[in-house]
């Protein structure tokens, strides 16, 4: 049983096997995205014998809890910055021996199957013009105040001053 | 009998003839009169624009130095601004003065690598620092600047995309750096700001006069007035407040970033720093050797901006090495030349036997021992 998945993957797989271990999932696991470089196959993570188990390339079968283990294998560099604490978030408290620390695990931040981290949208910049005049945006859809109050102002019924200070 | 002259005072003179109180003389008086009232009432006007609650009270008055206050002087002040919030925003706010936790000393690093540019820590810091909202006052500047280059006088602060981040830039978010040597502190004419033991430069938002001459002293543009009162709808209020830290501003007084001193001198971490969803903001104890700041120090080539005015920045940058394509190019290589060989991926073999062994193998760096210790 993996935590937080509400089904027994072995349920299923005992009855029903994958088709074949090479092969993209036809039926179930259609919203699973892999994009994951090289590495783009199921069994390359997944044990193939336990569903809900991950194995290491060594044989070894390791939890789910346990994925940074995985993801090592390949990642060498970024999981020894991992373990030292720069990289990857840490919530919760700054002091180390807190109970209340908490550092995100790899899967907590990117997707396992396609783990490049997704773009944002950003939230409005600074609405005063003592940082610069913004320049005139490149698309049609503009997050910055000071260019809704520019369009704004031309209108009829005219716009809120931005702050000069 | 000699000639005594006598001075006998001024009324020898003859005496001097008064004016006439002509119709003409009449009007000029009393027109120059006219014009000094108006002139004085100019003079007086902005107290007349002065909120009721601007107006201090004899307690805020008669308030002494932060350093100097007693414990019951410091009760009473925090009581006196607790009425005034809750008079103001219809909240009682749960407002304490903290003092600065032994052996701690605050250091902020920055992961250049891994910043997107979303400006969340932006306004996640507005909400919890009760910032004015109307003239906008932001502590973080996040700065666009091309890749290759880091000429912070040609970053862009107004970017304006749909998405970030954009793979040619890269983000620079620039805020109070909480210097060893600070130049604000040395030019304040009143002792309102100074360095606390912890590293956090703070301010007495009732002991500042505004004069503005630490805003200049800044080279990174870390501290922002007051022009005008602030504005933040009530229930927009952050009502867990410390002294030093976010409780209201009045107008015309100076405020900047203080590490969300509220929140991490009880171990907690700055609003910034939870709020990233990159953790690329890294914020510790520099005198814990195990902190990730601690580590960061260590085994990162960090960089302080403007080094060269010698302000001793607490406010690290850094950059990751190769990663994300972190992979060794020999393995790259490697994957390559079986992909070549054997056609497709999924013609290779599973399992911890074939080619891939190989591969798995050359992607791992000479020290790494599989991922247990």
């Amino acid at each position: 049983m993996i935590e937080g998945v509400p089904q027994r993957c072995n349920g299923c797989h005992q009855i029903f096997d994958s088709f074949g271990t090479t092969v993209a999932a036809r039926n179930y696991h259609q919203e699973i995205r892999l994009s994951h470089g090289m590495n783009d196959r199921c069994v390359n993570c997944h044990s193939e014998k336990d569903r809900e188990q991950l194995e290491l390339r060594d044989g070894t079968r390791v939890p789910y809890a346990q994925t940074p283990l995985l993801c090592a294998q390949c990642h060498g560099t970024v999981f020894r910055d991992w373990e030292r604490g720069t990289h990857g978030k840490t919530l919760g408290s700054w002091v180390t021996q807190s109970e209340a620390q908490r550092r995100l695990s790899c899967n907590e931040c990117h997707d396992p199957h396609s783990p490049r981290y997704p773009s944002y949208e950003p939230m409005p910049g600074p609405n005063t013009l003592r940082m610069g005049t913004p320049l005139a945006p490149s698309h049609g859809h503009s997050a910055s105040p000071l260019q809704q109050w520019f369009h704004h102002s031309q209108s009829p019924t005219g716009g809120q001053e931005p702050h000069h200070d | 009998m000699t000639d005594v002259r006598i001075w006998d005072g001024p009324s020898a003179r003859p005496p001097r003839q008064e004016p006439e109180l002509t119709r003409r003389s009449f009007l000029r008086t009393g027109a120059a009169a006219l014009g000094g009232m108006a002139a004085l009432a100019a003079a007086l006007s902005p107290l007349r624009e002065l909120a009721s609650d601007d107006i201090p009270d004899l307690g805020q008055f008669l308030q002494k130095h932060y350093k100097e206050m007693t414990p019951t002087d410091m009760e009473a002040a925090l009581e006196r601004i607790r009425r005034k919030v809750e008079e103001r925003f219809e909240v009682r706010p749960h407002l304490r003065d903290i003092k600065p936790m032994e052996g701690v000393e605050f250091v902020y690093a920055l992961n250049l690598s891994r910043c997107i540019g979303c400006r969340k820590c932006v306004h996640a810091c507005v909400a919890e620092n009760n910032q004015s909202r109307s003239p906008e006052v932001q502590y973080i500047r996040v700065i666009e600047m091309p890749r290759g280059t880091l000429d912070v006088e040609r970053g862009n602060h107004h970017y304006d995309r749909p998405t970030v981040p954009d793979p040619n830039h890269f983000y620079l978010p620039v805020q109070c750096h909480q210097c060893a040597n600070p130049p604000c502190v040395k030019v304040c004419p009143v002792e309102a700001t100074w360095q606390e033991p912890d590293g956090i430069t703070v301010i007495d938002y009732d002991w500042c006069i505004g004069c503005r001459y630490c805003e200049a002293a800044c080279p990174y543009w870390a501290r922002r007035f007051n022009f005008a009162r602030p504005h933040l709808p009530k229930e927009q209020l952050n009502p867990t407040m410390s002294y030093l830290s976010n409780r209201p501003r009045e107008k015309g007084v100076m405020e900047k970033c203080h590490f969300c001193l509220h929140r991490t001198r009880e171990g907690r971490m700055p609003a910034c720093v939870e709020i990233c969803p990159t953790g690329a903001r890294k914020f510790g104890n520099v005198l814990d050797p195990h902190s990730e700041v601690s580590q960061i120090l260590k085994t990162k080539r960090v960089f302080v901006l403007k080094e060269e005015v010698g302000t001793l920045p607490r406010f690290f940058y850094y950059f990751d090495e190769r990663y994300p394509n972190s992979l060794d190019p020999e393995a790259v290589a490697i994957a390559h030349r079986l992909k070549a060989e054997e056609g497709d991926a999924y013609g290779l073999p599973p399992g911890p036997d074939g080619p891939r062994r190989e591969f798995i193998a050359a992607a791992q760096p000479q020290w790494w021992n599989g991922g247990r210790a």
